[in-house]
């Protein structure tokens, strides 16, 4: 078992030699141009027309699309390989077993990263039109049942457990 | 203390005086630039303030109480074109100048980053500069289009528009610029965690 940690541990710090930079680079630059998208220039062309409006937002859309599909693969890993240090340290902690308490924690870090990456599109999809940002907001719930349908039988145990 | 220890010790004491070295001539530099620059970029906006009240309130209005056209044109568009002439001329001083500006600023930047990390170079010096370059312009850059908006406006409806689509794509280049400089930075952030990950690995 400590063994296994050891090697997870290990797995994590190559992860992050190889991936961290990479993942942050591109994480900041989606960050910034979030940042001067919405409170910059989609405020400047909302002023002048809404034909405008809606091509710098695409633009901003496409850039922030890029960068966050060109860091997703490895901040998954990344995720992945680091979900081990919040299992190790709570979940064995709390009762679960080593494998469950990691399949708790990476689904959680899964859903608070979706949820964290819907609010960022937000602005973006509300300018093209309301509804799409719904349709999004649907397909985020659906995911969000999907990851909790994964936990559910590690945690009914729990739940049950607390409950008799 | 065996000899070996005092050598570390006295290699980071040295490491110290260089940090702090550096941080003294970087905030001479940026005084001297301050200095230098910062009264004449504080006029230039104050003067391009100044031509855009000016045109917005007198010279446009004006302008459209005029029937008559010069060479075809309408009035109005020919005192915009002037104006949007005029902001440009100081506009451009105002880029010049910001870069020395910047340079002090990147190098305040990197020797307060550098008391804390130990080490501070050349390399991540040019990295903060380049960063806040980038950033830095995006806004000027954009606070600039807010003075230049209406007077393109009047010239033809259509050129803020095509500006400001144009200033988004540099922007979005501009920043990623940025960001690749920063990101050298973090790298070498991660990449010491990553050690002492290694390292707290090997004493369990």
């Amino acid at each position: 078992m400590e063994d296994k940690i050891e090697e997870e541990i290990r797995e994590f710090q190559k992860c992050l030699k190889t991936y961290g930079a990479k993942t942050f680079h591109n994480l900041l630059g989606a960050f910034l141009i979030w940042l001067f998208g919405n409170l910059v220039f989609i405020p400047l062309a909302s002023e002048l027309n809404w034909q405008t409006r809606v091509t710098c937002s695409l633009i901003f859309f496409a850039a922030f699309t890029l960068l966050v599909l060109r860091a997703l693969p490895s901040l998954k890993k990344l995720i992945d390989t680091f979900s081990i240090f919040p299992a190790r340290k709570y979940g064995v902690k709390k009762g679960l077993s080593y494998e469950d308490s990691l399949v708790l924690f990476r689904n959680s870090l899964y859903m608070a990263s979706s949820i964290i990456l819907y609010l960022l599109y937000f602005p973006f999809l509300t300018s093209f039109h309301s509804s799409i940002s719904g349709i999004f907001l649907i397909l985020l719930l659906m995911l969000i049942l999907f990851l909790t349908l994964r936990m559910l039988p590690i945690l009914s145990r729990k739940i049950l457990d607390w409950l008799i | 203390m065996n000899s070996s220890e005092e050598e570390t010790v006295g290699e980071e004491r040295e490491g110290k005086e260089k940090i702090e070295e550096f941080g003294a001539e970087m905030y001479l530099e940026s005084a001297k630039a301050l200095r230098q620059v910062g009264a004449r970029v504080a006029l230039s906006v104050f003067a391009a303030i100044l031509i855009w009240v000016f045109g917005e309130l007198v010279f446009l209005p004006i302008a459209k109480g005029m029937t008559q056209e010069f060479m075809g044109y309408p009035v109005h568009s020919i005192i915009s074109f002037i104006i949007v002439v005029a902001l440009a001329i100081i506009v451009f001083t105002v880029f010049v100048d910001i870069r020395r500006l910047t340079s002090g600023l990147a190098g305040v930047l990197a020797y307060h980053f550098g008391k804390v990390s130990g080490e501070v170079s050349i390399e991540t010096y040019k990295n903060y500069r380049i960063a806040l370059d980038g950033i830095l312009y995006v806004i000027v850059v954009s606070l600039a289009y807010l003075l230049f908006a209406n007077y393109l406006a009047e010239i033809h409806p259509a050129i803020p528009a095509i500006v400001l689509i144009l200033i988004v794509i540099w922007g979005i280049f501009a920043l990623w610029r940025s960001c690749r400089a920063i990101a050298t930075v973090i790298g070498r952030y991660t990449a010491r965690w990553a050690e002492e990950l290694e390292r707290r690995i090997k004493k369990t």
